[in-house]
């Protein structure tokens, strides 16, 4: 058998760059493939993550999964704010276990700024039920105090005891610094894979001090005493005591009459979320196995075409001891190999393509995509994708065992 | 020719018939007690066929309503009518204590797992209780957890749930509700 794969190895070599263009091209489908697979995974946990064990998300009237979208994902803007009063009447209700208030709309450096208070750190929980922790520092206690995600110390280098300065507005760049008022970082969060990883959080007292009016900031100097209510907050979060009456808490929330907010529970956001884009993402997955079939139709034509030239080729190899059998067997595993190829190029060219897109993804979709090993599910497309090419690879391969027991060791081209 | 179609043959056979071996596994020793069975098999007979009326006690069945209740109002002012009084029913129903039941319900999903997966819902007699409909009243929704989770392609889709029922009434425990299901199985309800 030895020597029959030596000769089978040659020919291929004698053939490497028709047969090096089809495994690029079954490693591009297969790279398209997995990489499609990686993202639809991946976003889904990204998003079933950020957020659980909360009741119900409240802000001003909007579509609920847009509530979802700003209020929990940092995607997308409010389209109004709540007022103070309501979220006292609903933060002070009896049913009520806590309320962790949401401030949106200022930035440091491209990265949101939330305000909030420190229930924020006592009840947010994201993954399965887990609560937030530091890696250094602990949660605000004053207004000064900043608390800031992983992914923010990471890319910005702070250190506990560092001045910050917050922008207004959620550009990259804002021509409002508020560096009158120069907050310090005291805390900084452990990674979570979520949309906090890339956030800065400060105190509500903290945003209201940074946007005082000068007229008020005359007052708070001369030191007469301010009206420190915040006038607005853009949504809260709420836990009730039992949570059978949530129910009961988003209706009245819904009907308001004394202003119009909307509540969402957010594991029915998040559902509604899927059907809208479980379409899409199964319509990517479908062209995805389209283009690795147009792949290997590819190899299908040239295996093809060659075995004209391939004849003499044959002739040679029946001369030598080989079984027409054994030159069906050949073809075969040619074909398989090539897919193998393909396949272990593809795996290694969107693990390479992920190094390289991975920060920029991290950074503008807020989408951690990890680097690593694949799931079982795509070691299965691989294996799949190699018994796919060992299939194709059987057109050309009865094709050949004819050809070969017609031409004997005569060939007449 | 000959030899690699026998050949092929012979490797077929050989796979067909060591295969069931692979599944057979050595048997215990004489005298020694038998390893429990992985989980104990529900018995069909025993799960109790539920309608959303005998999760009422039975002084209250009389006056069922299959609808949604009325809409209450003044919620948020605090103030505790009978409206709202009418919605925090918690009795409960004891003797569905810790059965096996089977209970048909619409989903309200509540926690999702990594791959979207619901894992905790409240199962609501019927559709929209999360939207704009008045919410059933607390004895008339079951808090179920489902350990492998569902992947619910539509809201509007009935299921049968079937599991071990807790009636608890009003708790003092954080995030308790009226009933409990702790489910082994999830069906789609055929009408």
């Amino acid at each position: 058998m030895t020597p029959l794969f030596r000769l089978a190895a040659k020919s291929l070599w004698n053939r490497r760059g028709t047969a090096t263009l089809t495994a690029f091209a079954i490693a591009v489908s297969v790279a398209l493939l997995l990489g499609v697979q990686q993202v639809r995974t991946e976003a889904r946990e990204s998003f079933a993550n950020t957020i659980s064990g909360t009741d119900l998300v409240v802000g001003a009237r909007s579509s609920p999964l847009n509530l979802l979208l700003y209020a929990v994902f940092r995607v997308g803007d409010a389209t109004a704010n709540v007022s103070w009063e309501t979220y006292q009447k609903v933060a002070n209700h009896r049913d009520v276990a806590w309320t962790i208030p949401l401030s949106l709309g200022d930035s440091h450096q491209g990265f949101r700024v939330l305000g909030t208070s420190t229930s924020y750190f006592e009840h947010y929980r994201y993954g399965r039920r887990q609560q937030l922790r530091f890696t250094a520092g602990k949660a605000f206690a004053d207004a000064e105090g900043v608390v800031i995600g992983a992914a923010v110390a990471r890319e910005l280098g702070y250190r506990v005891g560092d001045p910050i300065v917050i922008a207004h507005g959620i550009g990259e760049v804002s021509f409002t610094q508020h560096d009158h008022h120069p907050l310090r970082l005291v805390g900084i969060l452990a990674p979570t894979g979520t949309p906090v990883d890339r956030t800065v959080h400060v105190s509500l007292d903290a945003l209201d001090e940074v946007h005082r009016t000068p007229a008020e900031e005359a007052a708070a100097a001369a030191g007469l005493p301010l009206d420190t209510t915040p006038p607005a907050i853009t949504a809260f979060l709420v836990g009730m005591k039992e949570r059978s009456t949530l129910f009961v808490m988003q209706q009245a929330l819904n009907t308001y009459r004394g202003e119009a907010v909307t509540a969402v529970i957010p594991g029915v956001a998040l559902t509604q979320l899927w059907q809208l884009v479980g379409v899409a993402d199964t319509a990517l997955l479908i062209v995805a196995a389209f283009v690795l079939v147009a792949g290997l139709l590819g190899m299908l034509t040239a295996l093809l075409t060659s075995l004209n030239e391939r004849r003499r080729e044959m002739a040679i190899l029946r001369s030598v001891g080989a079984r027409p059998g054994q030159i069906f067997g050949l073809l075969v595993s040619e074909a398989a190999f090539l897919a193998l190829l393909g396949a272990v190029a593809g795996l290694a060219l969107q693990q390479g393509l992920l190094a390289l897109l991975q920060p920029w993804i991290e950074a503008k979709y807020g989408l951690v995509l990890a680097l690593g090993s694949p799931a079982a599910l795509e070691w299965a497309m691989l294996g799949g994708v190699v018994v796919a090419g060992a299939v194709i690879g059987l057109v050309p391969a009865w094709r050949a065992y004819r050809l070969s027991l017609a031409d004997g060791l005569t060939v007449r081209v | 020719m000959r030899s690699l179609h026998s050949r092929c043959l012979t490797l077929t056979l050989a796979l067909l018939c060591t295969s069931p071996l692979a599944f057979a596994s050595a048997p215990p020793a004489i005298g020694a007690p038998l390893p429990p069975p992985l989980q104990a098999p529900v018995d069909e007979a025993k799960v109790l066929e539920l309608e959303w009326q005998d999760l009422l006690p039975e002084e209250e069945r009389k006056e069922y309503n299959a609808g949604p209740p009325v809409a209450t109002h003044d919620y948020l002012s605090g103030e505790s009518g009978l409206a709202s009084q009418q919605v925090m029913n918690f009795n409960v129903n004891n003797k569905l204590d810790q059965k096996q039941v089977k209970l048909p319900g619409f989903i309200v999903p509540l926690e999702l797992d990594d791959n979207g997966k619901v894992t905790e819902f409240f199962l609501v007699p019927y559709f929209g209780a999360c939207i704009h409909v008045p919410p059933p009243p607390a004895n008339q929704m079951v808090y179920v957890t489902l350990k492998e989770g569902v992947q619910l392609d539509s809201m509007y889709a009935a299921f049968w749930i079937v599991g071990k029922m807790t009636a608890r009434g009003k708790s003092t425990r954080l995030g308790a509700a009226a009933y409990g299901i702790a489910a082994t199985r999830l069906e789609e309800y055929k009408y």
